[in-house]
């Protein structure tokens, strides 16, 4: 019944495949060897004892095994199927000993014919047997295979984990399929969730999805965005993104690769700002100097003719270039070294008093009114003093100049009122000076905005915003050019940390 | 007479310490705090020599200095540039010389002297 199988499977005609056969019987053999070698088999006849030699040299796939003695023949069959456990033994038993037959299958033969043995029954059996030996090769090298594609899955899933970026691959819906553990690690359980929900914790796609135009267009996208790790942590990462396609080239998910660089961000920022700050700075500065060496002059003229008169003077000047100067480089060391709030206790109207103390002679000096004012609560307030007071005279010295600057009245007046609520302590500084052009009120706050030209750093303000921040507090401008200005610094009485962060968004921009 | 220095500069500060050496240094001197100032004080004082500031309020030096050049009674006065600024030689390419602040007050007076005789 199942000839018709292996007939149809098996070549009629084998080329060169080596066939060893064994028997005690010379003459049979030959004529065995003369029926398969027109089969196109390359048969190499032996005895029993010849065996284990033929064998070794020859190393057939297949083996024909004539019985003699019923035992010999069985024990030279187990001692083959050990030293070549893949080659296929034919037997050829006596006509009516089936039961032999059944044994020899059970010890590992791959068939058994009784003799005297049929050309065509020889030739089926050979058949099957090759056939059985191509199969186990053809499972062998697919076994070598899948432990190659295995190591090959490892190795894949070991780089896939171990990449130092944040890895997911998304589908249409920008559902995560899969994401590497660096992702799992810092954004949570994140598989069948949304992208945007997990990056970002938004309600909604971004706008721009570097993954939507992927599937769109099929090309690599790159944005850089701001995500929150499920610490709440914010990093700022640059994301690359690819398609990946099924069989038929369909796009069906969208692989992102975020790399980290938050700290190269933030270091770009830090240098950029010091770029500008250095550029501009460097013309007040260099005024500065030169004034100093004007001062420096008239001091040394003075000594030299014992002239008291020039020798003051000199030293005046020289105590005004060099305040300046002090002023620049205090600005900038703030400016270029990140400062922890150093919060103390203080009395919110000795304070005041000393904040005003520093402000009033040179008010005076340029005939400007200076009036000063306690109101409420005053008592006592936390606050880092250094910082806040030179917010304070930066923004008092403003108004001072607003008046010397401004020729439109006779009278001018400064006045610092403090107001103390249980909660909050509100410094007013108010000028009839020149006041502040519309277009100047809204960029007065920035980084480098100065409306003072070389004398102007265009840090003073930007500090005191800064500090006022960072101590809760805020600041408001009221203006109206040619009538004065009015500024509102309201604190919180009591110290809150702050978050940060804001500051270095502005600086990033 | 003395020969005249217009000095134009808006640092009051500098402005002084300029009338200082050049008045000690035996020269008359007179002064405009911009550019826009500076040409009706060259028209009115007739300097010999103008020292020029480059980056001030209102008006820019180069800007004086262009319109200087279009005044033909006044475009032949040398005008040294003192700035802030680095590489200011290439604004006012045609400056006798040009000094960056802080500068070296000899150099400055030697100059000032080779030009005016």
């Amino acid at each position: 019944m199942c000839k018709g199988f292996f007939v149809n499977t098996m070549q009629t005609f084998v080329a060169s495949e080596p066939i060893v056969i064994i028997t005690l019987d010379a003459g049979h053999g030959q004529v065995l060897a003369r029926i398969l070698s027109e089969y196109g088999y390359r048969p190499f006849t032996c005895d029993y004892e010849q065996t284990m030699d033929v064998v070794a040299e020859v190393r057939p796939r297949l083996i024909l095994l004539g019985l003699c003695g019923p035992d010999r023949a069985r024990i030279l069959l187990q001692h083959l199927l050990v030293l070549y456990p893949t080659t296929q033994i034919v037997t050829l038993v006596s006509e009516d000993d089936y039961g032999l037959g059944l044994e020899l299958l059970e010890d590992g033969a791959a068939d058994f014919l009784f003799k005297p043995v049929s050309e065509e029954a020889l030739r089926i059996a050979l058949g099957r047997a090759r056939t059985k030996v191509d199969l186990y090769n053809e499972v062998e090298t697919l076994r070598a295979k899948n432990r190659i594609l295995e190591e090959n899955q490892q190795l894949c899933r070991q780089l896939f984990d171990e990449v130092p970026c944040y890895i997911s691959v998304q589908n249409r819906e920008q559902r995560i399929v899969r994401a590497n553990r660096q992702f799992k690690l810092d954004f949570g359980a994140c598989l069948g969730e949304r992208c945007y929900e997990i990056y970002k914790h938004r309600t909604h796609p971004c706008p721009n999805c570097p993954v939507e135009q992927t599937f769109a267009d099929g090309l690599v996208h790159q944005t850089e965005e701001v995500v929150t790790t499920c610490d709440g942590e914010q990093k700022i990462v640059f994301t690359l993104t690819a398609p990946l396609r099924d069989e038929h080239g369909e796009i069906t998910e969208v692989m992102e690769l975020a790399t980290d660089i938050t700290q190269i961000r933030e270091l770009q920022g830090r240098l950029t700002t010091l770029g500008l700050f250095i550029g501009s700075i460097s013309h007040g500065v260099r005024g500065m100097l030169t004034a100093l060496d004007g001062g420096l002059y008239r001091l040394e003229k003075g000594i030299a003719q014992n002239d008291m008169e020039l020798v003051v003077n000199g030293a005046e000047r020289v105590k005004l270039m060099v305040s300046r100067i002090r002023n620049s480089v205090l600005e900038m060391l703030y400016y270029s070294k990140e400062r922890e709030l150093n919060i103390q206790l203080v009395d919110a109207r000795n304070f005041g008093e000393g904040v005003a103390n520093f402000v009033e002679p040179k008010a005076n000096n340029h005939g400007i009114s200076f009036e000063k004012e306690f109101h409420g609560v005053m008592d006592r307030m936390e606050m880092d003093p250094e910082v806040i007071s030179s917010g304070l005279v930066n923004i008092l010295e403003n108004a001072v100049d607003a008046c010397i600057e401004d020729e439109s009245k006779s009278n001018h007046t400064v006045s610092f009122i403090m107001e103390g609520s249980p909660d909050t302590i509100t410094f007013r500084i108010r000028d009839n000076g020149m006041g502040i052009e519309r277009s100047h009120q809204e960029k007065m706050f920035s980084l480098f905005f100065s409306s003072k030209g070389s004398k102007g750093t265009g840090l003073g303000l930007y500090i005191a915003n800064e500090v006022v921040k960072q101590h809760g507090g805020h600041i408001l401008v009221d203006s109206t050019p040619g009538l004065g200005t009015e500024f509102c610094i309201a604190l919180p009485r009591h110290h809150v940390p702050q978050p940060v962060s804001e500051e270095q968004e502005k600086v990033c921009v | 007479m003395a020969q005249k220095i217009l000095i134009v500069d808006d640092d009051p500060n500098i402005v002084t310490y300029l009338e200082d050496i050049f008045q000690d240094a035996g020269y008359a001197t007179c002064k405009a705090t911009d550019g826009a100032d500076a040409l009706a004080v060259v028209r009115e004082e007739k300097p010999a020599l103008i020292t020029l500031d480059l980056e001030m309020p209102k008006e820019w030096g180069p800007r004086f200095y262009r319109e200087l050049t279009q005044d033909e009674e006044h475009k032949s006065i040398p005008v040294i540039v003192i700035s802030g600024l680095a590489g200011n030689k290439y604004a006012i390419p045609k400056a006798v010389a040009s000094f960056t602040k802080p500068f070296d007050r000899d150099e400055l007076l030697k100059v000032v002297k080779d030009v005016l005789g």
